[in-house]
């Protein structure tokens, strides 16, 4: 395994907004590497300031080893981006869209003829090669960005929020094919601010927010770093206070809320949380309605550090 | 990768009909106007239509009487003039059924408005005046009675309308002067060329479009996109000219001359450097196309104001000024390109002019890629 | 008023291109009038001819001949070194430092005097050229009455000085109420070249404005909120007409300017009021313009071929009297041909046919209405 991007103490500002504040990362060979945070985080930024799109104030940037700057083509070869912004030609149809980007990495005619149709059948676009972009759906768009920017078979792939406005079915069909990409050895930089997909595919996940990393590791570990393991949600009627005092009082119970005929139970640590709970409730004969329990999210982790929620 | 690109570009220009569609509009519908325009005064015999005009007289046989007659007999007449009274006259004006009135005794003329014809009244009028006053003149002076026969022989010399002259062209280029507000069309045309330039470097720019930012991401240097681009476009707009000149020469039938390649070639070397300013402007990153769209136009339409292709006398007065700036506009360049086929012989003067635009396109291109070469965003 | 605030709204955003263009064609404008104050059917009354001449005879006559050129036109070869070569006057003409090079040849005062002078003067020119035939006629006029007076029996000094003075005499010309005609006024050049300035950049400017109304995501929005169909157009025509006042505003400004105050006249009156209606026929037009593209790239070679076409096709580049009857009947159904034809009235008949300036005008009202319908139903049709 080696060290693919090494990103040290990255500053850049756009006039008085700091966008990435001392920002440092690095991403192994082989990985899914998450960028999670709300909108206007910087998580954009920072791939195009590793891509020498983007002028930094201070900081520098490897890629594969070697400082990353607009002329390293060589590094270039080998990265492949599925940008944000839908980037195709309207005037081309599907199948000469993906033909013109391969064409700026891959020279040879065979091989790129045999790279273009392996894209076209990953993102399922076969019946659609003769469409303009105009004709095609929000979904199918999307899919036609991600075939133009892995066509090539980069070894390095940023997607950066491929999955804004797709319906769930291709959505599904996105995520999988970049575990695929993964599998079949290529490094993945994924960004989104919808966790749930961050959770489901990555293997490191880096949390920020205001242009500084505020946790890093794997989805495992990063839950870890927070008080709570697990929330409690009954449906009570009437729940008198000292009740709530007492359930306060239960093992592991760091926090107890309750309100609008919800009661929330917040504990750390523990293994048999429910049963307990349930216990509590028989032995004072209070009648209940529906019981759920909830894991910890990446959003919890998020809000537990920031005092805010991930999603606006 | 160079072809890669340049079939690409060659595409998308060519399939985003719209825009090709405008430039090549632009000096078909410009020379059919202009055609229409100058076609009458192209063709000498339409322009000396006979010119309706009334004239009063008390004497039938006056001098000027005799003058008017013989202008509005025979087959290259010019007047088709009519006797009336005063009243007649005036109300004809009036009606505008004729041009003007003449009133013979006092060699006086009244027209409605200063026109075409009413000047070429005029100079009948004068000249009539001349003559009388001289051949007065003559009969003052003259020792004794004036001999009636002798004054009519002067009289007959000086209508006959001699020619002491012999007109020589410095060079064989025939062509009119007409031809050379078709020739404004194609200096014009050659300069909008631009707009496809900064279509084309918008594509090129990372922060004004995601396929700018896919073309820098890729393993290629900024130097082989410009350079297919510009000669993708080269070869489309070249193209464009071509039919256009053909348009005007096959279908308007339009005289060049005979010095077609070389008015080829300068059409040629007009869309370089249109297509160089237009990339010079594309390359700048931090305005965005509508901006880029005003600089174009503003560019375009300043250079060929300074080039004369508005008004006369501006390019004069630079010439007196500032003489190097005419040296260095290329509407001026191609305009005297053309120019230089009509004066001269060799084409020494023409090849100049030629080299200099392209040496300009060439800088043009050079800066423009030293922009974008190592262009990093300060914003996307 | 939401339309008609958002308008504006965008219009500010392009106010730094619509200031480039106000100067661009106030100073194209400016130059016009500068360059052409006045004349205009006698175009190049006032411009003399350069030339340069080669006396190979040095006599009386020629001598004369010359310095009678002098007084009529301009004589450049002895500050510019022309000389009688081949190269050294193909540049001379290149550079346009002469019109036209004479070359007397010698034997000329005597080839005069036997009456054998026609075709004797070598005129090398490049074909065509209006100040080269204006020399011409002059040459060929002075001959003819020396020639004439020598006929008569006068020698060579009088003849030449007499003929000086024979062609001093004009012809007179008035105007029918007797007052003496005159030439264009400042005024009529100012507003009839504003009839190709007005729609260039009318359609350059405001396009750009009404085509983002046009972005299809834009107009969907507009389209489903509340706002009816026919208010937001009334408004986007109602924010144009601010526009048009605006930027009338601003050229009458620059008119006032260089024409010193000469617009506070009847004539001046008469004059803005024919420009605001021609103002809404370009407004009108740029409004169709914005229906039919939405491409920001072509705008600007589309309104080149409408306003040159229209200044070639109506008369304000070319005289009305040059033109071809079928021309005159095709610029009928072109708007700028009514408002050139409302200020030529305008300047020569102003009381006379004040009837015809209004219905001129009238005309081009009906234009503009014609052209904003024609609008709308493109841009119906493109939703069908």
């Amino acid at each position: 395994m080696s060290t693919v991007i090494e990103v040290n103490n990255l500053v850049k500002r756009y006039k008085d907004l700091v966008a990435l504040d001392h920002f440092s990362l690095k991403i192994e060979e082989g990985e899914i590497f998450g960028l999670l945070g709300p909108n206007g985080s910087g998580k954009t930024t920072t791939i195009n300031c590793i891509l020498s799109l983007l002028s930094y104030n201070k900081g520098e940037i490897k890629v594969f080893g070697k400082e990353m700057k607009p002329t390293s083509y060589d590094a270039k070869k080998d990265i492949g981006v599925v940008m944000q912004n839908v980037a195709v030609f309207d005037e081309l149809t599907v199948y000469e869209n993906i033909d013109y980007f391969c064409g700026l990495y891959i020279k040879d005619k065979e091989t790129r003829k045999k790279y273009v149709e392996e894209a076209i059948e990953f993102v399922d676009l076969s019946d659609h090669r003769k469409f303009l972009p105009k004709k095609l759906s929000g979904g199918l768009l999307r899919r036609l960005n991600i075939a133009c920017g892995i066509a090539h078979k980069p070894k390095l792939i940023f997607f950066d929020e491929p999955t804004v406005a797709v319906d769930p079915q291709s959505r599904n069909k996105i995520l999988e094919g970049i575990k695929t990409l993964n599998e079949n050895g290529a490094t993945i930089v994924y960004t989104s601010h919808y966790m749930e997909e961050v959770e489901l595919l990555c293997s490191r996940i880096l949390i920020m927010d205001k242009g500084k990393k505020i946790a890093l590791g794997t989805k495992d570990e990063l839950k870890r770093m927070i008080k709570n393991t697990e929330t409690i949600k009954v449906e009570v009627l009437g729940l008198e206070t000292d009740y709530l005092e007492k359930l306060k009082k239960l093992p592991h119970v760091y926090d107890a809320v309750y309100e609008e005929d919800l009661l929330q139970l917040y504990f750390s640590g523990g293994k048999h949380n429910l049963i307990r709970v349930m216990e509590f409730f028989k032995e004072n004969d209070i009648s209940f309605g529906r019981v759920t329990t909830e894991l910890p999210t990446l959003n919890d982790v998020f809000l537990e550090i920031t005092g805010k929620e991930l999603r606006d | 990768m160079f072809w890669h690109n340049f079939k690409n570009c060659t595409a998308v220009i060519l399939k985003g009909k719209t825009t090709i569609f405008w430039t090549l509009i632009f000096p078909i519908a410009l020379a059919t106007f202009m055609y229409m325009a100058f076609g009458n005064l192209m063709e000498k015999e339409e322009m000396f239509h006979d010119i309706n005009v009334a004239v009063v007289s008390s004497d039938e046989e006056s001098q000027l009487m005799y003058v008017i007659d013989s202008l509005s007999e025979g087959d290259d007449s010019l007047l088709n003039a009519e006797k009336m009274t005063e009243e007649e006259a005036k109300k004809a004006l009036s009606d505008e059924t004729v041009e003007g009135i003449i009133f013979a005794d006092e060699v006086r003329l009244t027209v409605n408005e200063n026109s075409a014809d009413a000047s070429i009244l005029e100079g009948i009028l004068s000249s009539y005046k001349q003559n009388e006053y001289a051949i007065k003149n003559i009969i003052e002076e003259m020792d004794g009675m004036p001999d009636e026969a002798f004054i009519r022989t002067l009289t007959d010399d000086i209508m006959a309308d001699v020619s002491y002259y012999t007109e020589q062209s410095v060079s064989k280029g025939n062509q009119s002067l007409y031809t050379n507000y078709f020739y404004a069309i194609f200096a014009m045309s050659c300069l909008f060329a631009a707009y496809s330039s900064i279509t084309v470097t918008g594509n090129l720019q990372a922060n004004e479009s995601g396929r700018g930012m896919r073309k820098c991401i890729s393993p290629n240097s900024k130097l082989v996109f410009i350079l297919s681009e510009f000669f993708s476009l080269l070869v489309i707009h070249s193209v464009v000219e071509i039919i256009a000149f053909l348009y005007m020469k096959k279908v308007l039938g339009i005289d060049f001359g005979d010095k077609n390649p070389e008015i080829l070639l300068t059409l040629f070397a007009g869309c370089m450097i249109g297509l160089a300013i237009g990339f010079i402007i594309g390359a700048v990153s931090n305005i965005g196309m509508e901006g880029k769209i005003g600089i174009v136009t503003a560019v375009g339409l300043g250079l060929s104001g300074m080039a004369d292709l508005f008004v006369n006398g501006v390019k004069h007065a630079i010439e007196q000024h500032v003489p190097i700036i005419n040296k260095i506009n290329p509407a001026a360049l191609i305009t005297d390109c053309f120019y230089s086929l009509n004066v001269y012989d060799d084409n020494s003067v023409f090849f100049q002019n030629i080299v200099i635009m392209a040496v300009e396109s060439v800088v043009l291109l050079l800066i423009a890629f030293m922009m974008v070469r190592r262009n990093k965003y300060a914003s996307i | 008023m939401q339309v008609f605030k958002m308008f504006f709204k965008v219009l500010n955003r392009y106010k730094g291109q619509m200031i480039m263009y106000m100067c661009i064609f106030c100073s194209l404008l400016t130059i016009f009038i500068k360059s052409n104050s006045g004349s205009k059917a006698n175009e190049y009354a006032d411009e003399k001819c350069k030339f340069a001449v080669f006396d190979y005879d040095g006599s009386t006559a020629s001598k004369a001949l010359i310095s009678y050129l002098e007084g009529t036109n301009v004589r450049v070869d002895k500050k510019d070194g022309i000389k009688d070569e081949k190269i050294s006057m193909q540049n001379a003409l290149y550079n346009r430092d002469a019109d036209v090079i004479l070359r007397i040849p010698e034997g000329f005062e005597e080839k005069l005097v036997s009456g054998e002078a026609a075709g004797l003067i070598d005129a090398i020119t490049i074909p065509g050229t209006k100040n080269s035939m204006l020399i011409e006629s002059d040459l060929d006029g002075f001959i003819n009455m020396t020639g004439m007076y020598i006929k008569a029996g006068y020698d060579m000094a009088t003849a030449t000085e007499r003929a000086c003075t024979a062609l001093a005499e004009t012809a007179e010309v008035s105007l029918p109420d007797g007052e003496n005609v005159s030439k264009h006024s400042n005024l009529y050049t100012f507003f009839s070249y504003l009839g190709w300035v007005m729609v260039c950049m009318i359609i350059t400017g405001i396009t750009l404005v009404l085509q983002v109304f046009e972005r299809k995501e834009l107009k969907d929005r507009i389209e489903c909120s509340s706002y009816n169909f026919l208010n937001f157009n009334k408004e986007v025509v109602l924010g144009m007409a601010a526009t048009g006042a605006l930027i009338c505003g601003v050229f009458l400004t620059v008119s006032l300017i260089l024409l010193n105050g000469q617009i506070f006249s009847e004539k001046g009156g008469m004059y803005i009021l024919n420009m605001l209606c021609y103002a809404a026929v370009c407004m009108a037009i740029a409004f169709l313009i914005s229906k039919l593209t939405a491409k920001k790239e072509v705008v600007s070679m589309i309104a080149n071929v409408v306003s040159l076409g229209m200044a070639f096709l109506c008369g304000i580049f070319v005289p009305v009297d040059f033109l071809s009857d079928g021309v005159i009947k095709i610029a009928h159904f072109l708007p700028a041909y009514w408002y050139n034809q409302a200020a030529i009235n305008i300047d020569f008949h102003l009381d006379e046919k004040a009837g015809s300036i209004f219905s001129a005008m009238g005309i081009q009202i009906l234009f503009a209405i014609a052209i904003l319908i024609a609008g709308m139903v493109a841009d119906r049709r493109k939703r069908a």
